[in-house]
């Protein structure tokens, strides 16, 4: 490889472990590779300060550092100095204030409505004008930097509205939705953030908020993670307080009428593949609805279906062939960020070769996932979204780890940390056994069990700063059910409103005796209790289970061709069973649900459909619908 | 030493350290691979340059005490950083972090400051996209593959622009400098 290649990729955090290898090498073997090295990079770090420079139409400071000793020696500060961005993060002792004051002159100064404030980068203020208090700063593809009071850094993440409120020297800006990243100098005075969820006061911190607003049930969703100092959350009267390296999600409920009498499922349509000239849908790895497109992974292709407006039928949109040299095998895929993640597998006579991790970018119109690119990746089966919408985690079970993968913005996700061992082995092919992420993104669950041994266990694990999973704990599940047993298949879920889990086991012994048992969740530690056992008819051997958003009702899929419905009582926990429906013929693997349009997607595994041995993707109309029950 | 004449050596030194802001910047950011964590860093030994300015010897190079100082930073910030930097590029930061001590010395930097002036002339005459393209690639640390779909053209073709107004750019320091520098 040339060596400007190697430099790039080293300035750019693209080496792979092995050109890592290669860089150091040259630079240890050869100086004037070192040389070349070091006026590779001069000229790169030129290339981008002169270029942001020139963009931002700026003095930066080594631009005009020449005309320092003009400044008056401890001269009390021009305002102008406390609107300079980044420097006055720092305590600046005054004596050499002088020297910045100077600086900063020719810095974008925006002085309106007594608001101290200057913004840099690519913005919209949606009421029009400048920047003052009451505006609305709108961002689009790009992100902006706000410097509030000369003393606030606000970051403002793409894709985010907002508002700019306060007074002098206490700060507050109210967060429509999107992220702000905060940097707030303790001496400058106070600043506080404003959401619809909660609000979020601070001395002196950094600090990360995003908000999502979310399309039925939960209005809306605040993510806080804070890296320095601390924050004071305010919500509706009670305080919580988060520290360094930690982190919180909280969610607000809109309201919402009383879904009693739970609809029962209609199924509105059953697809094979013959119908769109495809030999057969195949066994169903995954599921997911994503805007208005509904994507189907099974071993060799991804398929992605959309609703014909006219007629209101699902109809196949396109599909990606997924590896079609060797025996490979696409496994799970997760949307982040307007992009789908794919975990594949490469197989070769039953033995694992390798697995890569495929993202796409989703065309927004058509729903197609476009090739971005790959990387290897740890045989996975799984993949979860971390709350911060940032960070990928790769679950496999077969080898018992967690990987986490942060994803930069240009989608490329890079491999950070991993958990292994510690439980995570729940066995190879249970659908339901997977990893299971709190609502509020603090602690991940899973359960293991054999079939040949009494040694089943619930296991949590602990989201920290980053996102990495520590192991918190775990417990038998002969603790849960009262006796030594060994189950051949146990499945977790967690509701939605994050107090209660839901475990599912079917005993290894006998006729296979079923058991349900609902627990509940401490959101502190993350441990978890019997509450009380339940009503098993209906919602025994679940392959899939998926909640409504508000948590008060569900659907779950089983082994034995059913599909489950069933109502849940978000303030005890308690399940009841409604009914099942009978339409499904196959061997019901994989659920979807999307609660915005009533439709539930049910994905099945090899049957006996119509006396063919084929897969059938099926339809359902829940009865639900957000747009009935929300504004 | 009087009031005046230690304002005075203050300024002096603080002045000094802040001319060698590109290549203190070029130091953490080798070292970093993150504009805003060696801004920080550099900005963090400005501080201390302030601060500490009576610790600096004067038969010594301010660069080389400013450079020690974002040096250790860096490392710092490095080390709270570790956990999630797999080994191979763990030890590939040693012999960087021995390369740009070794090879980024008083000269190197004086000569960035040299190169600077000329490429804001050259830069200066780029056109707005093609400005664009140089902060999204460069400052931001956006892919070409990134550049592309807001450019509306391909990765190539992005690469190919880069490169080619690179080498304009190096041909128009040259030029202006009259010699056959890096840039």
């Amino acid at each position: 490889m040339e060596h400007e290649e190697l430099f790039e990729k080293y300035l750019t955090n693209q080496l792979s472990d092995e050109e890592a290898m290669e860089l150091k090498r040259l630079l240890d073997e050869s100086d004037d590779a070192s040389q070349e090295f070091i006026a590779y990079a001069q000229e790169w770090c030129l290339m981008a300060n002169v270029s942001k420079q020139l963009r931002l139409g700026q003095v930066e400071i080594a631009a005009v550092g020449e005309v320092l000793p003009g400044a008056g020696h401890g001269a009390p500060l021009p305002a102008v100095a406390s609107r300079r961005s980044r420097v006055l993060k720092f305590s600046i002792p005054l004596v050499a204030v002088a020297a910045i004051a100077v600086l900063a002159v020719g810095l974008p100064v925006l002085l309106e409505s007594g608001l101290d404030a200057d913004i840099k980068g690519v913005y919209e203020i949606a009421e029009g004008g400048g920047i003052r208090r009451g505006a609305t700063v709108v961002t689009r593809q790009q992100a902006a930097e706000l410097n509030l009071g000369g003393y606030c850094q606000v970051r403002i993440e793409p894709r985010t509205r907002v508002q700019i409120r306060g007074r002098e020297t206490n700060e507050e800006v109210f967060l429509e939705s999107g992220e702000l990243s905060c940097n707030v100098d303790r001496r400058g005075g106070g600043f506080q953030v404003e959401t619809e969820v909660a609000t979020v006061s601070v001395t002196g911190t950094r600090f990360t908020l995003r908000v999502d607003r979310q399309p039925f049930g939960e209005g809306a969703r605040l993510f806080v993670e804070v890296a320095e100092g601390t924050v004071t959350v305010n919500r509706e009267g009670r305080f919580l307080t988060l520290g360094a390296g930690q982190s919180r999600v909280l969610v607000k409920y809109v309201e919402e009428p009383d879904p009693w009498p739970l609809p029962k499922p209609e199924l509105a349509q059953a697809i094979k593949g013959d119908q769109f000239g495809v030999e057969d849908m195949e066994a169903c790895n995954d599921l997911h609805v994503h805007g208005d497109t509904v994507y189907y992974v099974s071993d060799s292709f991804i398929r992605y279906f959309r609703t014909e407006p006219r007629t209101g039928w699902l109809v196949l949109a396109g599909e990606k062939s997924y590896l079609a040299k060797d025996t490979s095998f696409a496994r799970a895929i997760a949307f982040l960020d307007g992009r789908m993640y794919c975990v594949a597998i490469r197989e070769r006579r039953k033995r694992y070769v390798d697995s890569a991790l495929v993202w796409y970018d989703i065309d927004p119109k058509s729903g197609e996932p476009v090739e971005r690119g790959t990387v290897e990746c740890p045989p996975s089966e799984q993949i979860l979204v971390g709350p911060d919408q940032k960070t990928l985690y790769l679950h496999d079970r077969g080898v018992a780890s967690v990987a986490l993968y942060k994803v930069a913005a240009d989608g490329r996700p890079r491999k950070v940390d991993e958990i292994a061992g510690v439980g995570l082995d729940a066995a190879w092919g249970q659908t339901g056994s997977g990893l299971r992420m709190s609502s509020d993104g603090r602690h991940c669950y899973t359960v293991r069990s054999y079939r040949s041994k009494p040694d089943g266990r619930i296991v949590w694990l602990e989201r920290g700063v980053g996102g990495t999973l520590t192991f918190k704990n775990s417990v038998p599940l002969s603790s849960v059910v009262g006796e030594e047993t060994a189950f051949r298949h146990a499945s977790l879920w967690l509701h939605p409103g994050g107090n209660y889990a839901y475990i599912s086991l079917v005993k290894a012994v006998g006729h296979g005796e079923v058991l349900m048992y609902a627990l509940t969740r401490d959101p502190e530690s993350g441990a978890l209790s019997v509450l009380a056992e339940q009503d098993a008819s209906g919602l025994d051997g679940v392959n899939d289970l998926v909640f409504e958003p508000d948590g008060k009702c569900g659907y779950a899929v089983h082994g034995d061709n059913r599909l489950a419905w069933f109502a849940c009582n978000p303030d005890s926990g308690q399940l009841t069973f409604g009914d099942n429906v009978s339409d499904v013929r196959e061997d019901a693997r994989r659920l979807a649900l999307d609660a915005r349009n009533g439709r539930l997607y049910v994905g099945a595994f090899w049957g006996d459909a119509d006396g063919k041995n084929l897969s059938v993707f099926r339809v359902f109309k829940t009865g639900r619908k957000a747009s009935e029950d929300t504004e | 030493m009087d009031e005046a004449a230690r304002k005075e050596r203050r300024d002096r030194i603080v002045k000094q350290a802040f001319q060698y802001r590109d290549a203190l910047l070029t130091h953490a950011f080798v070292m970093l691979r993150d504009w805003t964590k060696a801004e920080d860093v550099v900005q963090d030994a400005f501080l201390v340059v302030m601060e500490k300015w009576e610790d600096f010897q004067e038969d010594t190079s301010v660069y080389a005490w400013v450079r020690q100082i974002v040096h250790f930073k860096a490392k710092e910030m490095h080390r709270r950083q570790a956990r999630e930097v797999p080994v191979e590029q763990d030890q590939l930061l040693a012999t960087i972090s021995k390369a740009v001590e070794d090879h980024l010395d008083t000269e190197m930097a004086e000569h960035q400051r040299v190169l600077r002036k000329a490429l804001e002339h050259c830069m200066g005459k780029l056109d707005k996209k093609v400005l664009e393209l140089f902060v999204g690639f460069y400052w931001r640390s956006q892919s070409c593959e990134a550049l592309s779909a807001v450019h509306n053209r391909s990765p190539n073709a992005i690469r190919l622009i880069l490169s080619r107004r690179r080498k304009q750019l190096r041909d128009c320091v040259d030029q202006r400098l009259g010699t056959a520098g890096t840039l």
